[in-house]
């Protein structure tokens, strides 16, 4: 009895883990993404512009920080989105 | 033999009360919080620090003294609940879940972003920190020796990688030195008034020590010079880890920086530093999460015992389930992307620094009772 309880405890972590982890690479594979080495080509083209759109913990905990970005808060998008001229392409690096 | 068997069980509870009074102190937060200290004081800084020690260990000095007052009692909330009755004496406890909720969810994700960046860049951040909240509620479910054990591996890893950085930061004499001690002057004026309590956070949590064996006085007179000797122990940590740190890194980018514990590590050693500071964040963060979830699942039985309720453990596995689910719809929820959960971390931490106030109010209350009872 005792045996397939942790059985059970464990077989359900690892269903956890694993849904997890899915999930949250099936969340990233919808969204429009341009890897590091094509933006490194474009990046210093005047009509791109990097926007780096992490707030809290997902900006101060990382290490990388794009050099030029402009920091926004994307829950202030009204504010911000003007700004830009609109023929110009935005790279937005989150979290 | 039998003296051996007793000497070789009061090493091992010391070494346990160690490794979970430091649970918190050495999590990433703290290193945070102690990098941009630094930068702001400079060698001010070294002397609040110290200073900031030597009030914990005034601190402990009073909860000794409470346990002598009542011999038999062996947690603050019984000595709580004696001084001030039942509802005043659970605060520790809650601010204890408070404090499980909010910085369990800041210190999962902040490592999941340092296992993704330092050692596995396709591993997605988030999932990371699922899998090792999961990890831990499982670990939770284990033996009570193997939990209490395993706090070793995760607080003596972090211990060991300071080790190096700090041995390695003092003996490399090739680099350029940013900072020599008494060069600076830094003006205490311009600190600021939060700047002078900021180092009172860094000793937190050295109460989960004196939980962990919550042995009577009787049964283990020893756990206090356990707790002397590490908040000493951690005071001289914090002081070497500040010296380094500012002779590897200019202030001005240790105020501003959100990440300086990485940068030291990286300017002392490249990237093996890196790598050992990644080890240190992720460990660190096992230690913390660990020591809370264990001490919360402790201090539930004991709820039950002094509600006269009878003890079963399904309470405190069941209650670590659900602050665990807490946790996880909160990273779930994008909660890490608000600036309100750093708020919510301080004000965890202040209101644990209240409950050893009250600690301290208990022992003085205690004190003048005496006083005026001697007196008639």
């Amino acid at each position: 009895m005792k045996l397939s309880r942790k059985r059970m405890i464990l077989t359900v972590f690892i269903f956890a883990a694993v849904f997890t982890l899915l999930t949250s690479i099936g969340i990233a594979a919808d969204t429009n993404k341009i890897t590091k080495e094509e933006l490194k080509k474009i990046m210093s083209e005047d009509t791109v512009l990097i926007l780096d759109v992490r707030t809290g913990r997902d900006w101060s905990s990382s290490e990388f920080k794009i050099k030029g970005a402009d920091r926004v808060n994307p829950k202030e998008f009204n504010t911000w989105s003007n700004r830009y001229p609109k023929d110009n392409t935005l790279v937005l690096y989150c979290a | 033999m039998g003296k051996q068997v007793i000497k070789q069980k009061a090493n091992i509870d010391s070494l346990l009360v160690f490794v979970f009074a430091i649970g918190i102190m050495i999590s990433s937060d703290t290193l945070v919080l102690l990098g941009n200290f630094f930068g702001k004081t400079g060698n001010a800084g070294f002397f609040l620090i110290i200073l900031s020690a030597v009030i914990y260990l005034a601190l402990l000095s009073q909860y000794k003294q409470l346990f002598i007052f009542f011999p038999v009692l062996s947690s603050d909330i019984e000595i709580l609940k004696s001084v001030f009755g039942t509802l005043p004496a659970l605060f520790p406890f809650f601010v204890k879940m408070i404090a499980i909720v909010f910085l369990s969810t800041g210190l999962l994700v902040s490592s999941g972003f340092v296992f993704n960046e330092v050692f596995i860049y396709w591993f997605p951040n988030f999932g990371f920190a699922f899998i090792m909240l999961g990890l831990l509620l499982s670990l939770q479910f284990l033996p009570n020796k193997a939990v209490l054990y395993l706090q070793i591996g995760f607080a003596g890893i972090p211990i060991l990688g300071f080790l190096i950085l700090i041995i390695a930061g003092i003996i490399q004499t090739d680099q350029l030195a940013h900072f020599k001690p008494w060069d600076m002057d830094t003006s205490i004026n311009s600190m600021g008034f939060n700047t002078y309590f900021l180092p009172l956070l860094f000793f937190i949590g050295f109460d989960l020590g004196f939980t962990i064996c919550n042995k009577s006085d009787q049964k283990y007179p020893g756990k206090y010079n356990v707790l002397f000797a590490t908040v000493i122990f951690m005071c001289i940590l914090f002081v070497l880890w500040g010296y380094v740190s500012l002779k590897y890194v200019p202030a001005e980018k240790l105020i501003n920086t959100s990440i300086p514990h990485m940068i030291a590590a990286k300017n002392i050693l490249g990237d093996p530093g890196r790598f050992i500071m990644g080890v240190i964040v992720i460990s660190g963060s096992l230690a913390a999460v660990h020591a809370l979830f264990t001490i919360i699942s402790k201090q539930s039985s004991l709820l039950l015992k002094i509600a006269r309720l009878p003890e079963n453990i399904k309470v405190a596995k069941i209650l670590i389930i659900f602050l665990a689910l807490i946790i996880a719809g909160m990273m779930a929820g994008g909660m890490a992307g608000e600036e309100e959960l750093e708020t919510f971390i301080r004000a965890s931490l202040i209101l644990w620094l209240i409950s050893y106030a009250m600690m301290s109010l208990s022992h003085m209350i205690i004190r003048i009772n005496l006083f005026l009872k001697n007196q008639k």
